[in-house]
């Protein structure tokens, strides 16, 4: 007999009574009472920060995203604060879209964060939003070789040779920084491949660090890694937003985890001591 | 004309030069006639993916349609008609809300349906903390091993843990940058020393592929 069997708690039960504890962090964030717990801030987030201030006024960033809609939901503070910040440092943004709805990700992120209101931005000549170009790697690649072949329009339909901010811009050659940000994890590779090693551009991301580990410090100078990068980035620049609270339901969950583990340890060796089979259940 | 000429040898040859020019300009040669040939065929292979996406869709359609066409009335018939349903309204309010697709009626469709029904799936990943308890049981080396990078790297991910002992940050930092990037390394090596190795089979007509076995 295990040992949750011996306090009479099912499997079922369990998972109940930790889904029920993962959820109380999000539920007194609902009444106004967040946890707010302490959050040190990291080089790689530092590194990401600094690579947007150092840019000098006027400077062209290029973001590729890889992004879906739904997946924008968890990210749009952070992302929120990425435009504060570059728009603070008057830098100029050029937005492309290389999952099928990533064009709704950047509309909706240019209302939710009001940046046209609170800069007196326009949008053709402090930034400009590319629609969805299909092809992944080639798509990047051929966005990176041309922009006015690549694209007959942007998002509104303005033909690209009569966007100001297009003027000057070509090619990569023409982009000071370059951000990514994606929904899979092969994303990146491409990313590398064609836009900050085929161009010796520096670049920054916002998804995982583990995804962009193997080329930090050559291509990759700066990352938010996840939540927690989210997270530490709104404190650092000032700009909070939900990733703060998210940390307070991480760290919960995390200690919930942690017994989790240790209830199932127990479990498994008193069995196990006990000279019994041990239940083990295969992943479906 | 035989179909192995059009179905396999002018597939394969036309891959073989393109590939062949993409990869000089990209690795060996900055010549630049060679660019704005790679410039112009990456723009056709931009066009031509357009092309597999809408190819892909309407096979999408066409297959959901065919399941709601089945006598037999299963949960996957409904499950297809819901999809060809929301397929229909949203082509519906992208044709005729103000604004068409661009509209703001359709963004906001777009945004509290799409977006927020997007969102309740990934709330399926709320039993994670219950697959650890199943699943993180020192049963092995292997999982004992796995067991403690997991562990670490949670470590890094716990603001309120690093904030205790804060040199945990850079062990799971170090996890990440060290020995997860020498693993990612050695699989991206595998995968090229694999590709080659399949390519050279293919030219000296040892390995058939896809388009050899498709052949009809």
């Amino acid at each position: 007999m295990s040992l949750l069997e011996k306090l009479h708690i099912t499997h079922r039960q369990m998972a109940i009574i930790l889904t029920v504890l993962t959820v109380i962090p999000i539920a007194l964030t609902l009444i106004g009472r967040p946890i707010i717990l302490p959050l040190t801030i990291g080089p790689i987030t530092k590194d990401f920060y600094n690579r947007i201030q150092e840019l000098p006024e006027g400077s062209i960033v290029a973001w590729a995203n890889h992004v879906s809609f739904p997946g924008y939901l968890g990210k749009r503070d952070g992302y929120r604060a990425i435009l504060f910040q570059i728009f603070d440092r008057k830098l100029k943004l050029i937005m492309t879209s290389f999952w099928h709805d990533t064009p709704q990700l950047w509309t909706a992120l240019i209302e939710y964060s009001g940046v046209e209101k609170k800069y007196g931005l326009k949008e053709g000549v402090d930034f400009v939003i590319f629609p969805f170009l299909a092809g992944e790697e080639s798509a990047l690649a051929a966005v990176a070789a041309d922009f006015h072949k690549a694209y007959s329009t942007d998002l509104r339909g303005v033909p690209v040779k009569d966007i100001p901010l297009m003027q000057n811009v070509r090619s990569l050659k023409d982009v000071q920084l370059l951000i990514s940000d994606a929904g899979s994890f092969t994303f990146i590779d491409m990313f590398v491949r064609q836009w900050p090693a085929a161009y010796g551009i520096k670049s920054i991301n916002t998804y995982v660090f583990a995804t962009v580990a193997p080329y930090y410090g050559r291509f990759v100078h700066g990352a938010l890694d996840d939540v927690r990068g989210r997270a530490e980035y709104e404190s650092l620049t000032g700009y909070s937003g939900e990733d703060l609270l998210r940390m307070d339901s991480r760290n919960l969950q995390g200690l919930w985890v942690f017994v989790a583990v240790f209830i199932g340890n127990l479990s498994y060796f008193y069995a196990r001591s006990q000279k019994k089979a041990v239940p083990m259940e295969r992943p479906r | 004309m035989s179909r192995r000429l059009y179905q396999r040898q002018v597939p394969v040859f036309l891959v073989s030069v393109l590939t062949t020019i993409i990869v000089m300009e990209y690795f060996v040669v900055r010549y630049p006639p060679l660019t704005a040939v790679k410039d112009e065929l990456l723009l056709w292979g931009a066009i031509t993916y357009s092309f597999v996406m809408l190819f892909g869709y309407t096979m999408l359609v066409l297959s959901h349609a065919r399941q709601v066409m089945e006598r037999k009335r299963g949960r996957s018939v409904y499950l297809s008609g819901i999809k060809l349903g929301a397929l229909g309204a949203f082509l519906l309010l992208g044709l005729l809300s103000p604004g068409g697709a661009d509209g703001s009626q359709y963004r906001t469709l777009y945004a509290y349906i799409v977006g927020y029904a997007g969102a309740g799936m990934y709330s399926a990943w709320v039993h994670h903390p219950y697959n650890v308890y199943r699943f993180f049981r020192l049963t092995s080396i292997q999982s004992t091993i796995m067991f403690l990078t997991w562990l670490f790297l949670v470590f890094r991910e716990l603001s309120v843990i690093v904030a205790v002992y804060p040199p945990l940050y850079d062990i799971g930092t170090w996890i990440e940058a060290v020995p997860n990037a020498a693993a990612q390394r050695a699989a991206l090596a595998a995968a090229g020393v694999g590709t080659l190795i399949l390519g050279v089979r293919a030219i000296v007509g040892k390995e058939p592929g896809l388009i050899e076995m498709e052949v009809t």
